[in-house]
């Protein structure tokens, strides 16, 4: 995925220009099927919905362009998601129909869960960016200490480093963290 | 004298040695600037643990498969559509 190493795809998507198709699938994704777990869709269900999202947004062509009247992207993305949803659900038994409707709630800016989703999804691809902006080592030294909890001793020895750079890797990566979540935020 | 960044993150990890620790702590007691910078690391934590919550959370398996069959849907459809 080279073009996400140099450009935000949600920037790219927002200024208009063309993403590929798998970019998108492989960033949109896990998004998608974990939003799909939260309106209890069953595996199969699940697949589908991933299936349905990805082709209405790509029914044209092979790539994407996002439309920027249509609001944010995360809310655009949410409504898309929820109306296939909908869709699977209403493909389902008449008797199972009734009761899962209850549950799904529409997509609105203040939905709770979405935004955490989101949120969660925003720091997924803030981290995926920060491994290409950093050394190898220091970002290794970085996820190694600060996100699996290794000591840092154990982490210079295997990484072959002075210790003391175990923490100066894990303040430089929080450092440039913070300021590629606070772009991906901006651009939402 | 003050204590950077990773001084600090030694010392809130327990891994300075006892003595060094001890000075530390004097040190913080009348040095509002290395408190700041010791109250940033605890910042530094949260974040961490929300980047540690969220690589579990959308952790999720991929289908090999799945891009392909895309695809081919995508093509059936185009396909159609030119029928």
């Amino acid at each position: 995925m080279a073009y996400t190493t140099k450009k935000s795809l949600l920037e790219a998507i927002r200024s208009g220009d063309e993403v590929s198709w798998h970019e998108f699938y492989e960033t949109y994704r896990p998004l998608i099927v974990v939003r799909g777990r939260d309106y209890k869709l069953n595996v199969a269900e699940i697949d589908e919905l991933v299936q349905s999202v990805m082709l209405r947004f790509f029914k044209r062509s092979q790539t994407f362009l996002y439309d920027r009247t249509k609001g944010r992207f995360r809310d655009y993305l949410g409504k898309m998601i929820y109306h296939c949803a909908i869709d699977i659900i209403h493909q389902r038994p008449r008797n199972q129909v009734a009761c899962e409707e209850e549950e799904i709630t529409e997509p609105a800016p203040d939905n709770d869960r979405w935004r955490e989703e989101w949120h969660q999804h925003i720091m997924t691809q803030a981290l995926s960016q920060l491994k290409h902006q950093l050394e190898e080592v220091t970002y290794q030294a970085f996820e190694l200490y600060a996100l699996k909890g290794e000591s840092p001793r154990k982490v210079a020895e295997f990484l072959k480093i002075n210790v003391n750079m175990v923490y100066v890797a894990k303040s430089r990566a929080i450092t440039k963290l913070r300021e590629i979540v606070k772009q991906l935020q901006e651009i939402d | 004298m003050h204590y950077n960044r990773y001084e600090l993150d030694q010392y809130r990890t327990r891994a300075m040695h006892w003595l060094q620790r001890l000075c530390c702590k004097l040190h913080l007691a009348h040095c509002p600037l290395c408190r700041e910078e010791l109250a940033q690391l605890e910042q530094d934590d949260w974040l961490i643990a929300e980047l540690r919550n969220s690589r579990r959370n959308l952790n999720v398996a991929p289908d090999p498969g799945e891009y392909r069959r895309l695809c081919a849907l995508f093509h059936a459809g185009k396909r159609k559509s030119t029928v």
